[in-house]
Parts: C-alpha cells; structure tokens; sequence
C-alpha cells in the first residue's frame, strides 16, 4: 500500500476553478438571501419557534416580547428599527451576543431554544384585496 | 501494510481528527457565526490525509468515528447531525473531485470544506425547521476558502516530507 | 476528459442543489350576484365545469336571498310573515345561532331599522325620531322567528335582511361545488370578501391585503392564510354626514343606532362563510374587549381571528394571526397584538 504517485501536491490552474465555484456561490446565496440588504421601513421581524412562525414584529414599532421555548425563556426587544435576544436563559448565549439585526435576511439563532429572529422586508406582493375602501 | 497495521493508524488518525475538532472548538467562531454546532473544519486535515494515503474506505471509517466518538465526549447528539452532515458532505466532494484527476491537493481540500459548511448548514435547517442559518451560508464558503487552504496545504507539506519515508514499510 | 467532467459537475449540484416550482394554470370568471362583483379564480380540477357550475349556484341564491327581489324566499318571508323553504330555514338557523351567541350583536330582524335610516335598499338618508326608532326597535329580535322545520313565521311587523351572512354563505356553496369537482386550489373575492381553497399552486399559502379604508393606495397589512374566509365588515362602506355627525350602517340592534364600539374596520378570518360574515358585523358591533370574549366562547365551536383597526389609528389582531399577518410599516397605524 503506498501513495498515489500522481498526488498534485502543488496548487494549479485547476483549483482556481474550485475557488472560483466557491466565491460563485457565496455570491449567489449573498444575492439569494440578502435581496436588498439595506434597511427599509415595512421591514419586521419574524420570531420562529420549531420552524413555526409564532410573531411577526414590525420593526417600526418599540416591542418587548417574552417566549419560552423548549424550556428556555429568551426576551427579545424591537427598537430604533432593530431587533435583538435581550435576555436569554440558554446555556451557550450565542443569540444575545449576536446582538442587534436590522437588515433583510440577517437573522439571531437560539438553537437551545430552537428559536430564530429573521428580518424580512416587506411583503412582496399579494393574490388578493379584502376591503372596499371607501365607497365612491 | 497489513490489515492490523492498517486498523492501527486509522485509530491513530481518529484519535488526531478528534484531537483536532476539540481544539477547533476554541476558535470563537461563534463571534461571526451564531450558530452553535458549526465547525471550522480543521479536523478535514485528517479526512484529507487519510483519503489520499488510505483510500476513501479507511477515511469514511476514520470519519465515522470522529463524528461518533465527537458526539459522545461532547455529551451533545445535536452536534452528531453537524459533524455527520459536514463531515460527509466533505468526504463525498473530496472523493468527486479528486476522481477528477486535474485538481491539486489544495483544490480537493477547499471543495471539501466548502461542502463542510454547506453540510452543517444543511444541519442547522433541518434542526431548526426554518430557513434562518441560509443567511450565514456566504460567510461560511468564504471561511471555507481560507480554512480549505490551510488544510490543503498542511496535507502538502506532510506528504512532502514524508516522500523521503519507505512508505511500504509503515 | 468527459470521465472527468462528470464527478466534477456532479460535485457542483451537490453544492448548489436547487428547485424551481411552475405555477399552474387558472381560469377565472366574473360573475355579478348580491350586489357586487364576484370573481371565482380555480387553479385545478375541472375548471370550467366548477365555474359553469358556480355562476349556476351563485344565480339562483340571488333569487332565493335577495329580499328586494318579487319572488324570492325572502322577499316572501318579509311580505307574507311565514315561507317554507328547507334551505332558507338551515340559513335562518345558522343566524339564530350567531345572534344568541353574539348577544344580539349580529341580528338579521334589523332591518327595519336600518331602513329608518336610510341604508334600506332605495331610501333617503336621515337621522330618524326617537319615537319611530323605538317602535322599529321593537320588531327586532332573532330569537322571536319561530323555524319549524322548512317552516319560517316571523313575528308581527319583523323583516329580515340577510345581507350580513348572504356573502359568506353563498361563499361556502361555491367552495362545496369547487371541491365537487376536483379543485383543491381556488380563491373566491365576494366583493372585498374573500374565500380561499387550499393553498396556492406553488403549494404557498395565498397572501391577502387587507386596504386601510382611509387610504384605498395604502394596506394595513398582509395576511398568508390557507382555507378560510376573509371577511371585512366596515363603518366606511356606507355612511352619512348630518350636522357634522358622522352615521354609519353598522347598527347597533341593542340601541338601534351606529355602532359605537370604536372600530373603523374588522376582518375576520374564520373556516365557515356564514359565521365569518356575521361574525364581522358582530365584532364591529361589539368593539375589542366583548369580541375578545366572544371569540373565548367559540374557541372549540367556531375558532376566529379577527384584524381591526380602531377609531385611534391602532390595528389590533388576535394571536392566532400573529405569525401569519405582515404589519405594514408604511400605514402609519400603531400595531397591537392581542393575548
């Protein structure tokens, strides 16, 4: 048993095609999950418990909420048009030290509590309109 | 190399990827990444090496256990998902790319980890239910340059200087 | 060399992996019933049987509900007293219902009232006495219309007008006959009200705007919902100025006047048509806190949520549409969810 003979040990033109895949996709999910990057005003924050929505926050808005979840109790508060875990009784604390979030696709982890924070803009869109507005 | 002999430096080699993905853990990683669980991957040194010395089914059965024994020590099964899933999605890249024959050591390394942190990515949807951890994707594949790099070239170096062993004697 | 292109390629889709989804086609039909504009969109199933089949149902359900219509059950009941019609009756039941469980909030033997003040079909707007106001006042009341059976009497001078469930209930029809034939996929807009079949084609939940009514360019907000109605009942639909006072035609059966609950607007969201249509009158009604208790008393029954906006510019939403309703950063409203 020995090793391959034809082991390239030295980097080549090749493995740019390697970087080059790498740096395409780190691209493409930056484009993907932070379409616009910048802050706008209809921005809110969706609290996720399970992978299932629980609250979405408008970020417009001063908030203070409480969940529990899988036995731990975070605190999360909205203010000057960011989000952040406040206070958080899970062991590792990794979702308060993220700190504040304030732009489309960022987003705070607690994976204790299984809860994320994600920032998305504004509803793109709708299939319908309920409401008559004022009649003419 | 007989088969004991075989056994015995894949344990070895085990006991060095673990030793790796302990020491890894005091990387504070977690200060542009919050993901608990996510990895740089040093441990792929080992993975690397034994891949291209041992062949792909002694590197699986070096990577099996790191991930088992991993999980044990930490006391942790969430974390058996992250290692499992980047470890392989490594191991699985590696093998393609280095079936490819055109790619050097550095390139194979930097595919593989790459495909790590797509795996513990990956992990990380799956143990949260939501698409959240999809933002850290981009910074991760830019670690993954640097950390790939790095493996590659300490399995360059290593396999340099052991050009100069009988290897048909280990 | 193509040996060795093909791991490489597959190594590049394991990284990227991803799925695209095609919409399906739809086909949709306006359809003009209870005053308003109806538009049926069905994504699946036999479309152009459900539609055929729909405008049908929608046709003859005018001519069953439409009180102003010579002929029509209603209009029978009102003229006559008394009517036999099964499905009149399992309407008026429903209605019974939600008048005793909503205290009267919702009340179909209102219309007299109404018609005092103006908001009858063809009369003239006016602030009515305090004398003919009781007198009309004392022919309300659900609870006096006896249904035996196919049978329907009312009481002595009592009129109906099922304007406050007719929507919601010819809703629920149309969906029967969509699932009837197949489609799993559909939305029915009654007129500002809207009735959701399963999801959308892409397997997404369908995304509904609710309009604030003091800016028709503007939303409260989006709501994602799958299989239900929306309904929204507003003071703005119809109203009149006297001496500076504004009138509106959400009445108030206990005092026979506007409503004074301090609610400009009220979507309810509900999986039965007839009850989200009352229910929005009955919530309007009501104002926040008796809704709130109201919904308490129908959480195993009928389960609801509602979205209103409020006299002071605040949008309130029960918690069960906290994670599914979009706030609109742009309304300028003060958003309240509600525990």
């Amino acid at each position: 048993m020995s090793m391959n003979r034809s082991v390239k040990l030295k980097p080549n033109a090749a493995d740019l095609l390697i970087v080059a895949a790498v740096l395409l996709l780190a691209a493409l999910a930056l484009f993907r999950f932070f379409p616009g990057g910048a802050r706008d005003g209809a921005q809110s924050a969706v609290v996720s418990i399970d992978g299932k929505i629980v609250e979405r926050l408008p970020l417009f808005q001063r908030a203070q909420r409480s969940y529990t979840a899988n036995g731990y109790t975070l605190r999360v508060s909205v203010e000057d048009g960011g989000v952040r875990v406040a206070q958080s009784d899970c062991p590792t604390q990794d979702c308060v030290h993220t700190g504040v979030i304030s732009r489309r696709g960022q987003s705070i982890v607690c994976l204790p509590a299984r809860l994320t924070v994600t920032i998305e803009g504004a509803p793109d869109g709708y299939d319908l309109v309920v409401g008559q507005g004022v009649a003419e | 190399m007989t088969s004991t002999r075989r056994i015995a430096l894949c344990a070895v080699l085990a006991a060095l990827a673990l030793t790796f993905s302990y020491l890894e853990s005091f990387f504070p990683l977690a200060l542009f990444v919050p993901l608990p669980g996510v990895k740089l991957g040093l441990a792929n040194i080992v993975t690397v090496f034994a891949l291209y010395f041992l062949g792909a089914s002694s590197a699986l059965a070096i990577l099996l256990v790191r991930c088992l024994l991993g999980a044990l020590f930490a006391g942790n099964a969430s974390a058996l998902i992250f290692s499992l899933l980047g470890g392989f999605s490594a191991m699985l890249v590696m093998i393609l790319l280095r079936r490819c024959r055109i790619f050097s050591i550095f390139g194979v390394s930097i595919g593989g980890a790459a495909a790590h942190n797509c795996g513990q990515i990956l992990a990380a949807l799956l143990t949260l239910g939501n698409a959240a951890p999809l933002a850290y994707l981009p910074v991760l594949l830019l670690v993954s340059l640097l950390t790939g790099s790095l493996t590659g070239l300490i399995a360059a170096l290593l396999f340099r200087s052991m050009a100069h062993f009988p290897m048909d004697h280990i | 060399m193509i040996r060795r292109i093909i791991p490489l390629l597959m190594a590049c889709v394991l990284l990227t992996g991803c799925a695209q989804t095609d919409t399906d086609s739809s086909a949709s039909k306006t359809v003009f019933a209870m005053d308003t504009i109806m538009t049926l969109t069905v994504y699946d199933g036999a479309r152009a049987d459900a539609l055929r089949a729909a405008e049908t149902e929608l046709t003859r359900l005018d001519a069953l509900l439409d009180r102003a219509a010579a002929g029509s059950a209603v209009y029978s009941l009102n003229a006559n007293g008394t009517v036999r019609s099964e499905e009149l009756s399992a309407l008026l039941s429903t209605a019974a219902e939600i008048a005793r469980e909503s205290d009267g909030a919702f009340d179909p033997t209102i219309a007299p009232v109404l018609a005092l003040w103006g908001f009858g079909s063809g009369n003239v707007y006016r602030v009515p006495g305090q004398e003919e106001l009781a007198a009309a006042l004392d022919t309300v009341g659900m609870e006096r219309v006896t249904i035996s059976g196919a049978e329907i009497t009312l009481p002595e001078h009592a009129q109906i007008d099922l304007g406050g469930i007719a929507k919601g209930y010819a809703g629920e029809r149309v969906r029967a006959i969509f699932a009837a034939h197949g489609v799993t996929s559909a939305t029915i807009d009654l007129g500002g009200d809207v009735c959701l079949l399963g999801n959308k084609p892409d397997g997404s939940p369908w995304r509904v705007a609710i309009r604030d009514p003091a800016d028709r360019e503007r939303y409260l907000g989006v709501l994602a919902a799958r299989d239900c109605f929306i309904v929204t009942s507003g003071v703005y639909e119809r109203f009149f100025m006297d001496n500076g006072v504004c009138y509106h035609h959400i009445i108030d059966p206990a005092t026979g006047c506007p409503a004074a609950s301090g609610l400009v607007s009220v979507s309810v969201v509900c999986a039965d048509g007839a009850w989200a249509d009352a229910l929005s009158t009955a919530v309007s009604v009501l104002g926040i806190q008796d809704a709130l208790a109201l919904r308490e008393r129908l959480r195993q029954s009928v389960p609801f949520e509602f979205i209103a906006l409020t006299s002071d510019g605040r949008v309130c939403y029960t918690d069960g549409v906290a994670g599914t309703f979009t706030p609109d950063g742009e309304s300028g409203y003060v958003y309240e969810p509600l525990c």
